[in-house]
């Protein structure tokens, strides 16, 4: 098969991979570290949470399948007519894994030797499904576990109970893994369609760095891609207002401080234009109040805030939020001062020292990110599946970003008119 | 294997291992301070060691710190505290990007080296003590980080079960101390504790990364100098002994999970023996408990076993509906059980061993997984052993021996967590 090859390299780095956009339609990316013993890959799809309403080109309509259903798929893919994959997978010594996320699902493993077999184990079990009524029954008693795990844990429902206020239609409000409820609805059927509709070659991409060889990751490819038609997958999304559905949501549970999550609503962003506006986010989110900032002082001084504050960027296909999260006995005042600091720097400018300061740390960041096999092929991974950018771009981004740019985009990243607070207090 | 490693002692029970490999893109530098601690000091250390990660006498206040931090590429510093058998470590330590990357040739590695040792030897202090304010500050912050520790529920199950396993031992101090304690602790009384943490206990610098670290080392080592010292060693390893009648805790929650822990105790002392049992039986997705407890009755989304080989115990901990808690706990003893009569295939048994050679090259590949590799070997296990002498060590391991772990393991402790204050039962 002739294969397209191109080499991405960073001169400021010193490092390259290389990009394959197989026959079969799938994109590989193989970043060879010779001196590692480890070997990492991800093979997946994009395909999350957030994608419950598609259709291909044989269908007429848009079809809406149940939430949850993505993650579902990802743990019955782990069970092959004949065997399970973990039972292969102890053969070879690799240690398999899987995850789904808003917009992606990814089957990976881990290994230091006989990377090719389970290379091989990877190729194969995720391009063949096996659903029957028994096992999706099963599944569903150990997937209702996990959702139970996860409604008893606060740090993850201060964050989606802060989604569900920032979005009103927006699937990223769900829950990935679903609900007890609607994981009730699903059957084999329904993981056939989404799987035949999602889990092609052209919607998917395989990424591995570590201790491989570029001509043995394609010779496995070859042999054992399997080449199915494009069905010309279309997802659509409800539509979105800009507004925010509520502005505060407060749970109650068996907490001890207070948590909160704050969040800014944005408009979406594609492609590298989205690489770029997550790195100016976290450069506002740590102007406005990281843990540089002299209002992060000011709110630690007087107690407002602990040592577990944080900030964070969340973005995909129609959504962007920038975030405040942590633990204090007045929420509402650190929600008040950050939305005054925020407009006290939208009319009186940054600090142009503190500025370069985050960006060295932010440079620094991002090397700490190619520090392992698991990171690098992740990073391929995520780039080139979800933003379809090369994987450098970001070092590139960030160090093209200007004061002036950070100015030109604070106006739309922290909007005080689209914004949220989510918070969990206890119950007693 | 392309890392080197070097150890040497540069004061009584102060010890400094260096470990390079040119692959790495980062540098840590790692001291600890350990020590068999009681509830008095495991507070005043946790909160002491919290004091000196936040300034120094350079550096005066948080920000100041982190913004020089910051502007040295995202250097940080780190503070925790972990258990080694019946010794506690306070671990204060210092990451960066090595000076390769540096954009107008700083040092960075060293600069953020003084900045560490400047945490540790030159604090800021006030009258001779630490600032009061910034004291009071953290006081109340490690407080309130232990009265959250109810946030992560599994977590807390398991330190709740570890109160009870470890009973009037060390290993049972509470990591970061007590609230009682921690509210009656004076900033003179700190310092104090901060003086005889640094004379007293035994000290195990690591410095590990892909940088150059001659200096590095002379740097620490002429801080480390003139350190007045009066140090005792500890013993790190002591069975915990099992306890006649197993202890049932059972504490209500209103939690819509329960959690579950199950604590076995063994008189054996092989590390390697012990990590190959465990994880055949719930330490992999192959393993005998993800298998039957999760796979085929479908009770949990997890069921995990876990070793303290210093200490001979083992813990599974699960999440379970609380009508199915009595349904998991008889198929964790059963598939005990069945372990101890050899009921296991030899493909079992050789996949575990597949499956830990292959974590144990995988450490080559990680700074902080090095440092903690030699940390554990050199000072609990008192063993120059290096991750290939554990992989031929995992390889003659028999199934005989397997069975001999299995046998030995007798349930100690029973942690339940549910809503329902009778632990779920029936």
């Amino acid at each position: 098969m002739s294969i397209e090859k191109q080499t991405i390299k960073s001169e400021r780095l010193g490092e390259s991979y290389y990009k394959i956009k197989h026959p079969s339609g799938l994109n590989i990316l193989v970043w060879e570290m010779p001196e590692f013993s480890s070997v990492y890959a991800l093979f997946g799809t994009k395909y999350g949470s957030i994608n419950t309403k598609f259709k291909t080109k044989n269908d007429q309509d848009f079809i809406e399948v149940p939430e949850g259903i993505a993650h579902f798929l990802e743990h019955k893919l782990f069970e092959n007519e004949d065997c399970d994959v973990f039972e292969l997978y102890a053969k070879t010594g690799a240690s398999g894994n899987a995850y789904t996320s808003f917009d992606q699902t990814a089957y990976l493993f881990s290994c230091t030797e006989n990377y090719e077999e389970s290379l091989k184990i990877l190729l194969d079990f995720v391009q063949a499904p096996y659903f029957t009524k028994e096992t999706v029954d099963k599944e569903q008693g150990i997937i209702g576990q996990e959702i139970r795990m996860c409604e008893d844990t606060p740090y993850r429902q201060v964050f989606f109970n802060l989604l569900r206020c920032l979005y009103v239609n927006h699937p990223v409000k769900i829950e990935i893994a679903g609900t007890v409820e609607s994981i009730a609805k699903i059957d084999a059927d329904l993981l056939y369609s989404c799987y035949n509709t999602f889990y092609n070659l052209n919607n998917m991409a395989l990424a591995i760095a570590g201790n491989v060889k570029l001509d043995d990751v394609l010779a496995i490819c070859d042999e054992h891609l399997k080449v199915k038609e494009n069905p010309e997958l279309v997802t659509a999304f409800p539509d979105e207002p800009e507004e925010v559905n509520k502005e505060i949501f407060v749970q109650k549970m068996p907490v001890g401080t207070p948590l909160f999550a704050i969040g800014y609503k944005s408009v979406p962003f594609d492609g590298k234009e989205r690489i770029k506006k997550e790195l100016e986010a976290s450069i506002l989110l740590n102007l406005i109040c990281g843990s540089t900032s002299t209002l992060y002082k000011e709110l630690y001084d007087e107690g407002l805030i602990n040592s577990n504050f944080y900030t964070e960027v969340d973005s995909g296909d129609g959504f962007f939020a920038s975030m405040f999260s942590g633990e204090s006995k007045s929420p509402q005042e650190v929600y008040n001062r950050i939305k005054g600091e925020i407009e006290r720097i939208k009319s009186e400018g940054i600090d142009s020292d503190l500025f370069e300061i985050i960006k060295k740390a932010e440079y620094g960041k991002l090397i700490s990110g190619l520090n392992s096999a698991e990171k690098c092929a992740t990073l391929m991974f995520e780039s080139d599946l979800l933003t379809g950018v090369d994987a450098f771009e970001n070092i590139e981004a960030l160090a093209s970003i200007t004061e002036k740019d950070i100015m030109d985009c604070i106006d739309i990243l922290f909007d005080n008119k689209k914004t949220a607070i989510s918070i969990v207090e206890s119950n007693t | 294997m392309s890392n080197s490693k070097k150890r040497e002692q540069i004061s009584d029970g102060v010890y400094i291992t260096t470990i390079h490999d040119k692959k790495f893109n980062v540098n840590t530098i790692g001291i600890r301070f350990i020590s068999k601690v009681d509830e008095k000091k495991a507070s005043a250390y946790s909160l002491v060691t919290r004091v000196l990660q936040t300034s120094n006498s350079k550096y005066t206040t948080r920000t100041k710190l982190t913004k020089e931090l910051a502007r040295l590429y995202g250097a940080g510093i780190s503070q925790s505290v972990f258990r080694l058998g019946d010794c506690q470590a306070f671990y204060l330590g210092a990451n960066c990007v090595c000076d390769r990357y540096a954009l107008d040739n700083e040092h960075i590695t060293n600069s953020v080296t003084e900045i560490l040792l400047d945490c540790i030897f030159s604090p800021n202090l006030e009258n001779g003590i630490f600032n009061e304010n910034d004291f009071e500050i953290i006081k109340r912050e490690l407080i309130d980080n232990i009265n959250n520790k109810i946030n992560d529920k599994r977590g807390y199950a398991i330190d709740k079960a570890l109160e009870t396993v470890f009973h009037n031992e060390p290993a049972g101090v509470p990591l970061d101390g007590t609230v009682e304690v921690l509210e009656k602790l004076t900033c003179a009384d700190a310092f104090k504790e901060y003086k005889e943490m640094l004379k007293s206990s035994r000290i195990e610098i690591t410095v590990s990364g892909g940088g150059d670290f001659d200096e590095t080392v002379r740097l620490i080592k002429s801080r480390f100098d003139g350190l007045e010292r009066e140090f005792t060693s500890s013993e790190f390893v002591s069975i915990s002994p099992v306890k006649e009648t197993t202890a049932d805790i059972n504490e209500k929650f209103d939690v819509l999970q329960c959690k579950m822990v199950l604590a076995f105790k063994t008189h054996i002392k092989d590390p390697e023996q012990l990590k190959l049992f465990s994880l055949m039986f719930g330490g992999l997705p192959s393993s005998k408990l993800f298998m039957n407890v999760r796979e085929k009755l479908s009770l949990c989304y997890y069921c995990a076993s876990n070793i303290i080989s210093e200490k001979g115990v083992m813990l599974i901990d699960s999440g379970v509906e609380n009508s199915n808690i009595k349904k998991a706990k008889d198929e964790i003893l059963k598939q005990l059980a069945e372990m101890a009569k050899g009921n296991f295939s030899d493909d079992e048994l050789n996949n575990a061993k597949t499956a830990v050679c292959g974590s144990m090259r995988s450490y080559n590949d990680s700074v902080s997984g090095l440092a903690a590799w030699w940390l554990t070997q050199l000072c609990v296990w008192n063993r120059d052993f290096s991750p290939e002498d554990a992989i031929e060590k995992y390889k003659s391991i028999t199934r005989e021996d397997i069975i001999e772990a299995a046998k030995s393991y007798k349930l100690d402790t029973v942690y339940i967590m549910s809503s329902d204050d009778k632990g779920g039962a029936e």
